[in-house]
């Protein structure tokens, strides 16, 4: 009985290190220091409002620029270059990396002899479609009700197949399909857009990448004080008072909502 | 004379004798074990006879060359692990000893030539495959 006993608690315990699976934040996974991302500039979504070290997230778009840090503890603390392990899978150097392709590609703290001093695996993450929405709900949104006396702040950031977000910069180009209706004030390395009601009508905003994935949001601009917007389809559907800038109002639901 | 004639003979077969006596005070290499010392997230095969990873995948291994005796090297035995092909496997050495980490580097075959104080032991069959898609 003892020795079936045993037999279960040691079972049960290879099964719970199973389970922690090999993404561990940031410790390397030779134990002998920690790694660090940090967001080469605001369009990742990762950093918000600071670039500096963060834990390293679970999934990296794939054509994501990222950059990644490694500090030795006692043992591996002489002076290390991160490199990945395989240009198919990451390519360029510090400050500079990217995900070519889909896949868990290793990255290697090396000394300047060349010794592996610890690695840790990313995952990389094909893009499968833009999120648009407000900075303060991260709601989606397809449509956007303003007036001419206010702004709305959109944010767009890149999904996975099931609607995670991804980490990495990526370059993306805003526009607008009638900038007399819509003017754009686009901030910073693009990843927010604010959008300015110049003259009633309707005009499209699309955000897209350099790949040609795009995400188009139909902004109708009324006169008046309120502003809504809304998710999905956008056919119908009833919205939600969320917040806003400039004194606007955002909410999810259907266009109308919120007023 | 018969016996000064053999009595150099006799010294020189004692030397030689002495001298592998000496030699093989030290036990030759008799086989490598290698032991995987990290959690890699896709499938990976290490041994002495075999490697087998993805490509981008890295493994921490831990090395130890056995003597005819099956007693561990010293660890001031040098073992060397030297891939032929860079673009397919990477072979490095860690802060421990013994200890190595195996990458793949590109698709393709190689092999590793292992020398153990700067002898060639063994040559080892190395695949590196393209990752298995989602």
């Amino acid at each position: 009985m003892t020795r079936k006993l045993l037999l279960m608690v040691a079972a049960s315990g290879l099964l719970a290190l199973a389970s922690c699976g090999p993404f561990d934040s940031s410790t390397g996974e030779l134990n002998n220091g920690r790694f660090s991302y940090l967001c080469v500039d605001s369009s990742d979504s990762t950093c918000e409002g600071v670039l500096g070290n963060a834990a390293i997230p679970d999934r990296i778009a794939v054509g994501g620029t990222f950059d990644l840090e490694y500090a030795g503890d006692t043992k591996g603390s002489a002076p290390v270059q991160v490199q990945p392990a395989s240009e198919t899978m990451i390519s360029g150097a510090s400050g500079n990396f990217k995900f070519r392709i889909p896949g868990i590609g290793a990255m290697l703290a090396r000394n300047t002899s060349g010794v592996v001093a610890d690695f840790v695996h990313l995952r990389g993450v094909a893009v499968d479609h833009l999120n648009v929405g407000g900075p303060s709900s991260g709601e989606a949104v397809s449509k956007v009700e303003m007036t001419t006396e206010g702004n709305v702040t959109l944010e767009v950031s890149a999904r996975d197949v099931s609607d995670a977000p991804l980490a990495g910069a990526l370059a993306y180009t805003w526009s607008s399909s009638d900038e007399k209706i819509v003017a754009l004030g686009v901030q910073g390395p693009k990843k927010i857009a604010v959008l300015t009601g110049l003259a009633a009508g309707t005009a499209t905003v699309e955000v897209t990448l350099p790949g040609g994935l795009k995400m188009a949001v139909l902004v109708t601009v009324t006169q008046g004080s309120n502003t809504t917007t809304s998710s999905g389809s956008g056919s119908s559907g009833t919205g939600q008072g969320g917040s806003g800038s400039s004194g606007s109002t955002t909410g999810a639901g259907g266009a109308g909502g919120g007023k | 004379m018969k016996t000064t004639r053999l009595a150099p003979a006799a010294a020189h077969a004692l030397l030689a004798l002495l001298g592998g006596a000496l030699v093989g005070c030290a036990p030759d290499f008799d086989h490598l074990e290698m032991k995987i010392d990290t959690t890699p997230p896709l499938a990976v095969a290490i041994s002495s006879t075999d490697v087998a990873l993805p490509v981008g995948i890295a493994v921490g291994v831990t090395a130890t060359p056995f003597d005819t005796n099956g007693e561990k090297m010293d660890t001031d035995v040098v073992l060397d692990m030297t891939p032929q092909n860079q673009e397919v496997i990477g072979v490095q050495a860690s802060l421990d000893d013994r200890s190595f980490v195996f990458f793949g580097v590109g698709a393709g075959t190689t092999s590793i030539t292992v020398e153990v104080d700067h002898l060639r032991r063994l040559t080892i069959p190395v695949t590196v495959k393209l990752q298995p898609a989602d």
